[in-house]
């Protein structure tokens, strides 16, 4: 239990990944004035005055957990964006037993394509071709390995090789909080590559169309109030020449992020939560 | 001894080697007959290979008739046991039909009474079989060791031979062709002198010239003696009627040069199936044959087999018999061909088809009975000496009939009768069920849905782009943070107390904590209960401990079970029934009562017979009929509490009590109450999810003691708030009414999403569907061609590209099965996702 005025040391909580979200939450509750309890250390429970709010990491009472669905499955989501005319890359959903199939499918994005797993970090994506079958063969047992053998995601997506910046934009309510971009790009990284590059994680300002289309892309998404939406961006952000939505996460990443960029988001939540009625 | 009832019991037969898939359908009868205060049952059983679907279509309204006659007579057997001909007759008439095709059930019905007869009388079957002062035919009679040298050569069929260690005859499959002999006869010259017997089994679609230049020349091997001593022939189909067979053999054994050297030596002899219509109907020249093979399954049973043996030998002295069981039996089957041999005149050999197993033996130490489904019986055993494990045998349990119907006994007349469902819904796997039923709605309220897995599902309208969320039985609305929460008891207590709502009295522990736990347990003083502080469906519940030695035995129990880690929670127990409400935004939409797995003895049947009878019942309800009760360690642990065994009889109108937890998935029973709930509690039951952050919709368990008296006058307490609760739960009960749960929540998600009520529900129902992935070219398109008649569903099927577009129209309760199946598909497809998209101008409006 945790009262206003009496911030907790995060430090050492920081260590963990597991309870980043919510002892950051802890910390923006007691500025806000907000007496806290957690009994878990994914579960945070807020007593705002004449409302109580729990918050599950990042997540709070508005986020359907349901919507993991679309975290988990990048097949999924871009349907859903397709269904209401938004962009996404092409792509072939494929079961991680039909390698055949996939072998096919990469003549039809150009002879080059990059798979990988359905679930979002579940495996590194593999860039593949059409004069390498050993090497597809390869690449795709790696990622069928990765992905699992679970009833619900043991699928694998091709798609063409992705091009432009890798950019991330954290949306709550409908409003962007935070826009990086993580440079070198991390969807097209080969999986083979001896030493990866560290990736940077830079804040940038998008133009009006690409906000535009964030909120677009988040509203699309049932009881998904707030996420972040991985984005392929050609030209420079401010003035983007073109973008392709491939995905969207609940709860983002942490461990490369700026304390700044953690503490707005987690800022911009728990008020878009105080608010917020079912 | 009177025939009291007939049951019949429809296994699903397991693919050999424990595959998943289930091939071929084996039926066994069972009877139960009554002498004196003593009560006997006896079983028989149709084999696999004989149940056919022709056969089982026209099998259930002929075993009507014979249990109606069995009804209807009251023939003491004991005193017909005593007069052979008279049990003959009346065995005979009763249990052998005439259509051919039901011989095989009239043979399960006089193995069962032939069975039972046996067993009351306290002497093996094939002592009934045989008659008065004749003596049991010389044992042993060995089985032929099986190879298959169908296009082998000298040395693969000299390999495979001397590989059999079976000191029997050898039945060697060959194609019918005169050139084969000269191999064959290579290799049996490699056995030892003695073991030199060939049943020679010959296939293809040979010439008569052929045939009798092969049989010939094995007749020449033969009078050489050196590598064939004797050889029986079974010819290849469309070769084994009574006038063939006759000629075939008068030919082998006409030529002049032949008989003399067969004055020294015995001719080839060809086997005749005691099934051809002009033995069984007796005008047949017996005298013309040398050999024949019985089968007591298509032979129309033991009595009728016995009977057909003994005219033959009478005509044909020195008549060779060879016993065939049927392929695909059990061990009832192979027990039946054992006990025929034995009782017959003569026979000189038994070729007994491998038997096969229903299910798995349990593992050792398990707790539960012991043995395989079918068991041998024990030396000198009764009858046909088998012993069906019924409760193991019931997890592949298929169908279920009892003859005649049970009666009411008139207690607890509240819970009515059971309830019988559609059987659309059964393909639909467990844990889909909900998902496939919220399917349902959302697709004849018009909304398009999209899957890409068994349990979850996106629906969405097109116009507006509006979408709803399903994972499971549980809707978008419902948040994470919500769900974690409810996994926890103690906090869900903590933040039901805080809202107002009554909780029992208790603490939680951590999984360590025993000692401590086992302290509090103390000072609260008994009954009490104590559970795992996460988990569900009852798993290491144990309610209404009454003493330290309880309290320990349900503290060890828990440690052992799946949620062990996720700490203990000892509760005050609370008297009364245990109720679980669904409810909806601040809406019970259904209240079910739980009440515990319950038999009630009558006098005669085991507990392990009437435990089989409790499940058999839920067999056909599609949600209980997957949730039965076992024997495992708490079902022996209460029987135990009772100074009860498996095999004990309960005396008429005991309680047997079998379980403490009422769920459902625990074999507990569900009557549906809401309509006579006191609103007084319906109102406390609504504020409960309220009272959890974030979670509309909830399955709420609660205990009290009567739902029809307000709070106020009674004990009551939330126990339970289920964020993932089942909702197939409310619409199939054991009895009362079934609540469409599933479309009270797909109206309230369309409300909420602000699409307004749709003009109706259809009861027809018209969908397009796009099947993604390695569906073309993988026999899904017939997979679907059957599954859709199965069901009578009208569909089209056109591939487009790699995807498959499906027309599919029909009653929405047998669409939406199919729609929830064509993510799985047949074996050897990978479909990845399904769009769904209903017509509305096709779908017709219908009675909601």
């Amino acid at each position: 239990m945790n009262e206003p005025g009496a911030p907790p040391d995060i430090r050492r909580e920081l260590a963990t990944r597991r309870s980043r979200w919510s002892s950051w939450a802890e910390v923006v509750a007691a500025d806000l004035g907000i007496r806290t309890e957690r009994h878990d250390p994914r579960v945070l429970m807020l007593h705002a005055p004449g409302r109580l709010l729990a918050f599950h990491g990042l997540l709070g009472p508005s986020v359907g957990h349901a919507m993991q669905l679309f975290s988990d499955s990048v097949a999924l989501t871009r349907l859903r964006w397709s269904q209401v005319s938004l962009p996404v890359p092409g792509y072939r959903l494929l079961s991680r037993r039909d390698v055949e199939g996939a072998w096919r499918a990469v003549d039809g994005f150009g002879g080059t394509a990059m798979l990988g797993s359905v679930v979002l970090g579940a495996g590194t994506n593999h860039i593949v071709d059409r004069t390498d079958e050993a090497g597809f063969r390869q690449a795709w047992q790696a990622a069928a390995e990765a992905t699992g053998t679970g009833r619900t995601y043991n699928r694998l997506l091709i798609e063409p090789v992705p091009q432009g910046r890798d950019v991330r934009v954290t949306v709550v309510g409908g409003d962007v909080v935070v826009a990086r971009e993580v440079s070198p790009a991390a969807f097209n990284q080969r999986a083979v590559a001896s030493s990866p590059a560290q990736p940077v994680e830079e804040p940038v300002v998008l133009d009006a169309k690409v906000t535009d289309l964030v909120a677009r892309a988040s509203a699309a998404l049932p009881q998904i109030p707030y996420c972040t939406i991985h984005m392929a961006l050609e030209g420079e952000p401010s003035g983007a020449v073109s973008a392709l939505l491939r995905h969207v996460e609940l709860e983002p990443a942490v461990e490369e992020m700026a304390d700044a960029a953690v503490e707005a988001i987690v800022r911009s939540v728990i008020e878009f939560e105080l608010a917020y009625e079912p | 001894m009177i025939l009291e009832e007939l049951e019949t019991l429809e296994f699903a037969r397991p693919r050999p080697r424990g595959g998943r898939r289930r091939v071929g359908r084996t039926l066994v009868v069972r009877l139960h007959v009554s002498a004196g205060p003593d009560r006997f049952i006896g079983v028989g059983e149709v084999p696999a290979s004989r149940w056919t679907p022709e056969v089982r279509q026209a099998g259930w309204s002929a075993l009507d008739r014979v249990a109606e006659e069995l009804r209807r007579r009251e023939t003491d057997l004991v005193e017909a046991i005593a007069d052979d001909v008279l049990l003959r007759t009346f065995l005979g008439e009763l249990a052998a039909p005439s259509d051919p095709n039901l011989v095989a059930l009239g043979s399960a019905v006089q193995t069962a009474i032939t069975d039972a007869c046996g067993r009351a009388l306290g002497v093996p079957m094939s002592q009934i079989l045989r008659d008065g002062g004749a003596q049991p035919t010389e044992p042993p009679l060995t089985a032929p060791a099986e190879v298959d040298g169908r296009g082998a050569d000298a040395v693969t069929l000299v390999r495979r031979i001397t590989a059999q260690r079976s000191a029997g005859p050898v039945r060697l499959r060959i194609d019918a062709h005169p050139a084969v002999l000269a191999p064959v006869e290579q290799a049996m010259s490699t056995l030892a002198p003695g073991r030199r017997r060939l049943l020679l089994r010959l296939s293809g679609e040979p010439r008569e010239s052929d045939l009798v230049d092969l049989l010939r020349e094995l007749a020449r091997g033969l009078r050489r003696g050196r590598a064939i001593e004797d050889a029986l022939v079974e010819l290849p189909r469309g070769w084994s009627s009574f006038e063939q067979i006759a000629r075939l053999q008068a030919e082998v054994e006409s030529r002049r040069s032949l008989r003399a050297r067969f004055a020294r030596g015995t001719p080839p002899r060809i086997l005749l199936p005691g099934d051809d219509p002009e033995v069984r109907r007796g005008t047949a020249d017996l005298r013309r044959v040398r050999a024949m093979s019985l089968d007591p399954v298509t032979l129309g049973g033991p009595l009728t087999t016995m009977e057909l043996a003994r005219r033959a030998i009478a005509v044909q002295p020195t008549l060779q018999v060879v016993l065939v069981t049927s392929r695909g039996g059990s061990e009832i089957t192979a027990a039946l061909g054992r006990s025929v041999a034995a009782a017959l005149p003569r026979c000189d050999l038994l070729v007994d088809a491998p038997v096969t197993k229903w299910g798995h033996r349990p593992r050792a130490g398990s707790g539960g009975p012991q043995g395989a489904d079918v068991s041998v019986g024990s030396e000198g055993a009764h009858g046909l000496g088998t012993d069906i494990n019924v409760v193991a045998a019931a997890a592949l349990l298929r169908d279920y009939q009892r003859y005649p119907l049970r009666r009411s006994d008139g207690r607890g007349s509240s819970e009515g009768p059971p309830v019988r469902y559609p059987r659309h819904v059964e393909r639909v796997k467990k844990w889909a069920l909900d998902n496939h039923h919220l399917e349902r709605e959302a697709l004849v309220s018009g909304l398009r849905t999209v899957r890409v897995s068994t349990q979850s599902f996106v629906a969405d309208d097109p116009a507006s782009g509006r979408a709803i969320v399903f994972d499971m039985s549980v809707g978008h609305a419902s948040s994470s943070v919500g769900r974690r929460l409810t996994v926890n008891k103690a906090r869900t207590a903590e933040l039901l107390a805080g809202a107002g709502v009554p909780v029992p009295e208790g603490r939680a522990f951590g999984p360590d904590e025993v000692g401590a736990a086992a302290s509090y347990a103390r000072e609260l003083g008994f009954p009490l209960v104590v559970k795992p502080t996460g988990g569900s469906l009852g798993i290491g519940v144990t309610s209404n401990i009454r003493d330290v030695e309880q309290l320990d035995w349900a503290l060890a129990h828990l440690a052992e079970q799946r949620y062990a880690r996720t700490g203990i929670l000892v509760e005050r127990h609370l008297t009364g029934e245990d109720y679980r409400a669904y409810v909806l935004d601040g809406r019970v939409v259904s209240v079910i009562l739980r009440r515990p797995a319950v038999v009630v003895g009558d006098g005669h049947h085991t507990v392990e017979d009437l435990v089989f009878r409790y499940n058999a019942q839920r067999i056909a309800n599609p949600y209980l009929g997957q949730r039965q009760v076992t024997f495992d360690d708490t079902t022996l642990a209460h029987l135990d509490q009772q100074r009860l065994r498996a095999d004990d009889v309960p005396a008429p109108g005991q309680r047997v009590p079998l379980r403490s937890a009422a769920n459902v998935s625990q074999g507990g029973r569900s009557f549906e109450v809401l309509d006579e709930t006191h609103p007084a509690v319906l109102t406390v039951l609504a504020r409960t999810t309220a009272a959890i952050p974030g979670l509309p919709t909830g399955g709420v368990d609660v205990i009290m003691e009567d739902h029809r008296r307000p709070p106020s006058e009674q004990e009551m307490a939330v126990i339970e708030i289920n964020s993932k609760a089942e909702l197939s739960l409310h619409h199939y009960p054991t009895s009362g009414r079934s609540r469409n749960v599933a479309r009270e929540v797909l109206r309230w998600y369309r409300d909420r999403i602000g699409l307004p009520e749709p003009p109706g529900w259809p009861s027809t129902l018209a969908v397009s569907c796009q099947v993604d992935g390695a569906v073309v070219g993988v026999g899904y398109e017939d997979w679907l061609a059957r599954e859709a008649s199965r069901l009578g569903v009208d569909h089209r099927v056109q591939p487009r590209g790699p995807r498959l577009a499906v027309e599919l129209e029909g009653e929405s309760g047998a669409v939406a099965p199919l729609i929830a199946r064509l993510l799985e598909g047949p074996r050897g497809a990978r479909p990845v996702m399904v769009v769904n998209e209903p017509d509305a101008r096709r779908s017709q409006e219908g009675a909601v």
